[in-house]
């Protein structure tokens, strides 16, 4: 990559590679951490980022204080916290009536980086069989700014 | 050779020349571009398979529209949900979209586009 020739939309976010998504299940004061590498670019244009992870062996139902999510985005742009930025959902199923939760990332600085990080625990699946394909939906509201990246 | 800067939509315009390659004569001219971008699509997930029937499971936007495409070889896309959902098919509130191909070919592509 040749920094020089690249322009970064203030408008776009992209999903860092490593730890994009991780995840954190409460079972019965036992932790079950899942690190998913998908990583992809938030698109602004009525489409979403998504990816799926498949739980299994989980003897337990999920617990206090629930499922902890840590999203790295590659800058701040777009991390508003509200419904003008880049917007989030969490699924715990592939049923359209599976239970859900939505979110607005805001981002925490890296030291020594323009990445981002967004950490939230989710109580709303306590009491749920965590053994499903979880599913992380990604968008961006806004609508202005180049679609593409390089130069 | 045009070569747009940045992809991005909305009108550009390029200044080109041509020699007639004898005698040396040139004429420029101005032509104008215009960039526009075909409707977005979404991934959708593995499928399952049955009988004949395709099972197809995909994220959007919740309340958002979407239609389910089909293609034998990558290159041409034909909409399957219309003529099941005029509207097109609406993601959940949890942005899940799901749809049954029941007339599946015996190679087929899917994806998802904003509707």
């Amino acid at each position: 990559m040749n920094a020089p020739l690249m322009k970064k939309s203030p408008k776009q976010a992209v999903l860092s590679g490593l730890l994009a998504a991780m995840f954190t299940l409460s079972a019965h004061a036992a932790l079950y951490t899942y690190n998913n590498t998908s990583s992809g670019v938030v698109p602004q244009n009525g489409t979403t980022f998504s990816s799926q992870q498949v739980v299994t062996g989980i003897a337990s139902i999920i617990a206090s204080p629930g499922v902890e999510i840590v999203l790295t985005f590659n800058d701040n742009a777009s991390l508003t916290g509200n419904s003008s930025g880049i917007q989030g959902l969490l699924d715990l199923g592939t049923s359209t009536s599976s239970p859900f939760v939505t979110f607005s990332p805001t981002g925490t600085p890296v030291s020594g980086s323009q990445e981002r990080t967004y950490t939230a625990t989710f109580s709303e699946f306590n009491g749920d069989n965590p053994n499903a394909t979880w599913g992380l939906v990604l968008w961006d509201n806004n609508t202005s700014g180049n679609l593409c990246k390089s130069i | 050779m045009y070569k747009k800067a940045i992809f991005r939509r909305g009108t550009d315009s390029f200044t080109y020349t041509i020699s007639d390659g004898y005698t040396g004569g040139t004429a420029t001219s101005t032509a104008s571009v215009t960039v526009s971008l075909g409707k977005a699509t979404s991934v959708l997930y593995p499928p399952t398979v049955g009988a004949g029937v395709v099972n197809l499971v995909g994220y959007g936007i919740p309340t958002h529209a979407y239609d389910v495409q089909r293609s034998p070889d990558l290159s041409t896309w034909t909409t399957i949900s219309l003529s099941t959902y005029p509207s097109g098919i609406t993601a959940a509130s949890n942005g899940i979209i799901l749809y049954t191909d029941i007339n599946s070919l015996s190679t087929a592509y899917y994806r998802l586009v904003v509707h």
